[in-house]
């Protein structure tokens, strides 16, 4: 018998067949068919903390000095990490105000330790409002925790020289956990030195037949640039010179316009340094002013009432 | 050549060949069939029913798993139970895996998931199976989650804990705080 070519195609292809059905048949038994459960889910929520810091206890530095002395005044500051994340770290930024002159005058002092004491330590961050001291380290503090800084104060110089003058240390902390902080709400501190005033009621001194009032005095403060005077909303009523130690205030010239008959409001006199452009204030010293109606005249008396 | 002087075809003489072997044997085993005559007897076993498995799981929480108080380098923990409820071996898989809303912080935060024993402490556990960061989920979940003993009366249904990891990094954005998101993991069990 002869093999044709038709024979040999006739081969191959069912030699192709065959392995077809046994590569398919092979394939089969590695995949078998899975029970698929399905799907569930894990669901949850995820949420990061806060940063926060508060400064307490700074008001109460606030002194307003009689005279100078060698004795601190100690009070214990209060560091309270405010958010739900630990402070890892704290730092102090402090901004001074007011005259410049009494700066170097008022001494500072920071420190750790509890009780406070009477007196700054050895070895306690001292310096003045000229050039704040440092905070010392109180971290870490846990979320919800306080730590303590003491902080003293004093007046030191020669106090004819500081009366009338006052400056204000403005204090604000910064914590921060990583890369992420948060600043504490200002808190100031006002060291002044006692500025009398005199006030005189003017009855007598008649500058108008309808216009009294009264007039204010005070002693010199040394190297100022001049004085303001404000009345209670702080409103600046009067700019006066360097030489001057008094003023007169009536209606008619405003500097007590339109307060109500009756009723008691009260006047700043406000030494500065600098320029009356550029002023460092002192604090100053407010009186009470009391306007009245005497026989349909109006006027004013010293006088909270 | 004439066509009567070639050899045969191999294919052919295989064939027969072939067909001579197989007709040998079914005439032994024809003839052995026949050649002994034992006793026999017969029972009919009584009915009975069968049924087809199933393949089930279910991932629980005492309570909705809430990872909180997160902050630069910090890292917080917690749980699922699984519970493999069906005749099947699972091997499970995270098929999506998102942190909404889209935030920084929700692009900060990196959530690792990893199965372990049950009664696993996730605080000191490993993860180096599933993790998520920002928008990409990694890795896979170790298995098998077994399946019951059906052949053990009493026995206990196998269960394995969930743990899930979230950890800030220490060089996380301000961004990120006083944020809060939710994740969503979305697991499949195929036997295994």
């Amino acid at each position: 018998m002869r093999r044709t070519s038709g024979d040999l195609r006739l081969a191959v292809a069912a030699w192709a067949v065959a392995l077809a059905v046994l590569a398919g048949a092979t394939v089969a038994r590695a995949a078998p068919a899975l029970w698929d459960a399905g799907t569930r889910n894990a669901d949850g929520t995820v949420s990061s903390a806060t940063v926060g810091v508060s400064l307490g206890g700074v008001t109460a530095l606030d002194t307003a000095h009689a005279d100078v002395s060698s004795t601190w005044k100690v009070l214990p500051l209060t560091v309270t990490n405010t958010g739900t994340a630990p402070l890892t770290t704290i730092g102090l930024a402090t901004a001074v105000t007011g005259s410049s002159s009494i700066r170097s005058s008022i001494g500072l002092a920071l420190w750790t330790g509890s009780p406070c004491g009477a007196a700054p330590p050895a070895g306690a961050s001292t310096s003045t409002f000229a050039a704040p001291p440092a905070l010392p380290t109180v971290t870490p503090v846990a979320a919800g925790a306080s730590a303590t800084v003491c902080a003293a104060v004093r007046l030191t110089g020669t106090w004819t020289s500081l009366r009338g003058k006052s400056a204000t240390a403005t204090l604000t902390l910064t914590g921060s956990v990583g890369t992420w902080t948060a600043t504490s709400t200002p808190a100031a501190t006002t060291q002044s030195t006692v500025w009398p005033l005199t006030c005189t009621d003017a009855l007598i001194v008649v500058t108008n037949l309808l216009d009294l009032g009264v007039t204010v005095s005070w002693p010199a403060v040394t190297g100022q640039a001049g004085y303001f005077v404000y009345n209670a909303a702080g409103t600046r009523l009067a700019t006066l010179g360097a030489a001057a130690t008094s003023v007169n205030l009536t209606y008619q010239s405003t500097l007590l316009g339109g307060t109500p008959v009756g009723t008691t409001s009260s006047v700043r006199i406000v030494p500065f340094e600098g320029t009356a452009a550029a002023p460092l204030e002192s604090v100053g010293t407010s009186i009470p002013i009391h306007n009245r109606q005497v026989l349909g005249l109006r006027t004013a008396r010293c006088t909270a009432a | 050549m004439p066509t009567h002087l070639r050899r045969a075809d191999p294919i052919r003489r295989l064939l027969r060949a072939t067909l001579a072997v197989a007709g040998g044997i079914v005439l032994a085993l024809v003839t052995v069939a026949g050649s002994y005559a034992y006793l026999s007897a017969s029972t009919t076993v009584p009915g009975g029913t069968i049924s087809a498995g199933s393949a089930n799981f279910t991932i629980s929480t005492g309570s909705a798993v809430a990872l909180t108080g997160l902050y630069p380098g910090a890292t917080t923990y917690g749980s699922y139970t699984l519970t493999n409820t069906g005749d099947v071996p699972l091997g499970l898989s995270v098929t999506t895996f998102t942190v909404t809303p889209a935030t920084v912080f929700a692009s900060a935060v990196v959530i690792d998931l990893a199965m372990h024993p049950a009664g696993t402490t996730c605080a000191s556990a490993a993860y180096s199976q599933v993790s998520h960061t920002g928008s990409a989920t990694t890795g896979t979940l170790a298995g098998p989650l077994p399946s019951r003993d059906r052949y053990t009366p009493g026995a206990a249904t196998p269960t394995r804990t969930l743990c899930v990891r979230a950890t800030l990094p220490a060089n996380a954005p301000d961004g990120a705080k006083a944020t809060s998101g939710s994740f969503a993991v979305v697991i499949r069990g195929v036997q295994s």
